[in-house]
This record gives C-alpha cells, structure tokens and sequence, in this order.
C-alpha cells in the first residue's frame, strides 16, 4: 500500500471512529443504546470478538478501567489507535515526515511473523470466548 | 495467458510484453507461481470479511487488524471490501509477478 493511500485510509477511519465514538458518549450518557452496527451480531445474535468495544472506550474516557477491561479488553488497543493515529498522521503531513508509514511497514512485517500472529490469533479468540460467555451470561 | 483471470483486463498486454522480453530460464519460475483466487477471496470476504480475514489473507495484515477491532469498520467496510477485494486479490498476484520477474 502506497504512504498516500495509508494515509488517506488511516486519517479517514480515525476521524470517522472518533466522530462514531462521540456519538456513542452523548447516546450511552444519556441510558440509550447506540445503533448496532455488528453484521455478526445482527446476523448470528452473538457477538463478536471486538462487540463492547466503544462501551469500552466510552469507560475509558469515564476512567473506569477495570468496567472498560470488562467490557472488552480490546477497546484499550482501540482508543490508542483512535486517539493517536489521527494526530499522528497529521503531524507527519505538516512536517513533510513518514514516521507513521515506516512503523505501519515494520507492524505489518512483525505481525506476518507466524508465531506472532499465532498469539494474536489466540488472544483475539479468548477475548471472544469472554465477550460470548458475557454474553450468555456465564462470566 | 492461461493465468489471465488472476490478473486486472488492463495489465494484460504489459504482463505479456514482460513475459516476452524475459529470459527462457524464468520460465519455470513463473509457472510454479501460486496466485489467489479472486472468486475465492470473494467468497472468504463475503463469509469472513467482518473479522478482516480476507485483508489477513492478501497480506494487508494492518487493515487486517483495523477491520477486526472495529467490527468490520461499522460493517460499512465489510461491505465496501466485497466489492474492492477481487481488485485487491489482482493487484496482490501482479505484484507477486512482477517480484519475480525482477
């Protein structure tokens, strides 16, 4: 993937969470659900493993940690990648940098790493065992 | 062009200048490539694609992990994908051709 192309992607799907998650804050303040937008979910009736994510977040920004670990583990990787990508990008643009793009190469590179993705693989799936056993209420 | 349905209609006649310009000795080198299927990828996108595991596959592990954190970006991704991924799937074996025709 060309750096233009990341960027664009990358600055389009940060804003869009950010946007997407201050909806969420106002909606959960105020004791609403915010819509469901989980194909699996709506498809299946069980979550999936990133479902509770911005329950999550929205925990986060109340400084409830141990609610937001929770809710879903994964909504810590989320609200980093939400809350730093963006600016991020942002600075490399203005300072004519591409420090995003080469720690995007170097990620993609580790992770192609079988027995890292293996334990990513593996943790996603136990993450999702909690977010279904939550969910039939076994946990 | 046995191999044609594996890459985009428009890249054609440049693959074959570059299969005729290049040396007999890669020849068995190109016809032992494995490329994706793009059908296939279609099929995985639309069955798994709201994990992000067609993007796993091609090899665009960051979007990969993007799409799984977000829920297949709102499920608005997903569907987007099951439209760009056969695309993808044919720029991703160009690629690979084009590495070893290097």
């Amino acid at each position: 993937m060309t750096r233009k192309n990341l960027y664009f992607l990358a600055l389009f799907l940060g804003l869009a969470g950010q946007i997407w998650i201050v909806y969420s804050y106002i909606k959960l303040g105020k004791q609403e659900e915010a819509f469901n937008t989980c194909i699996f979910n709506r498809v299946t009736g069980l979550p999936c493993p990133s479902c509770g994510t911005v329950h999550s977040i929205v925990s986060i920004l109340h400084g409830e940690f141990r609610k937001a670990l929770n809710e879903n583990p994964l909504g810590f990787a989320s609200f980093l990648m939400v809350a730093v990508i963006p600016y991020w990008i942002l600075a490399d643009l203005v300072f004519r940098k591409d420090s995003f793009y080469r720690f995007y190469s170097s990620f993609e590179k580790f992770l192609k790493n079988k027995w890292v993705f293996s334990c990513f693989l593996f943790l996603i799936f136990v993450v999702w065992l909690h977010n279904i056993g939550q969910f039939l209420h076994w946990i | 062009m046995t191999h044609a349905k594996f890459f985009e209609p428009h890249l054609l006649p440049a693959i074959r200048e570059k299969l005729l310009q290049t040396d007999d000795s890669k020849w068995m080198m190109v016809q032992s490539i494995t490329y994706r299927e793009p059908i296939l990828m279609l099929i995985i996108s639309i069955l798994g694609g709201h994990f992000g595991i067609d993007r796993f596959i091609i090899g665009d592990m960051g979007l990969g992990v993007a799409k799984l954190l977000t829920c297949g970006g709102l499920g608005v991704w997903t569907i987007v994908d099951w439209f760009l991924i056969m695309g993808r799937t044919k720029e991703d074996n160009f690629e690979k051709l084009r590495l070893n025709l290097a």
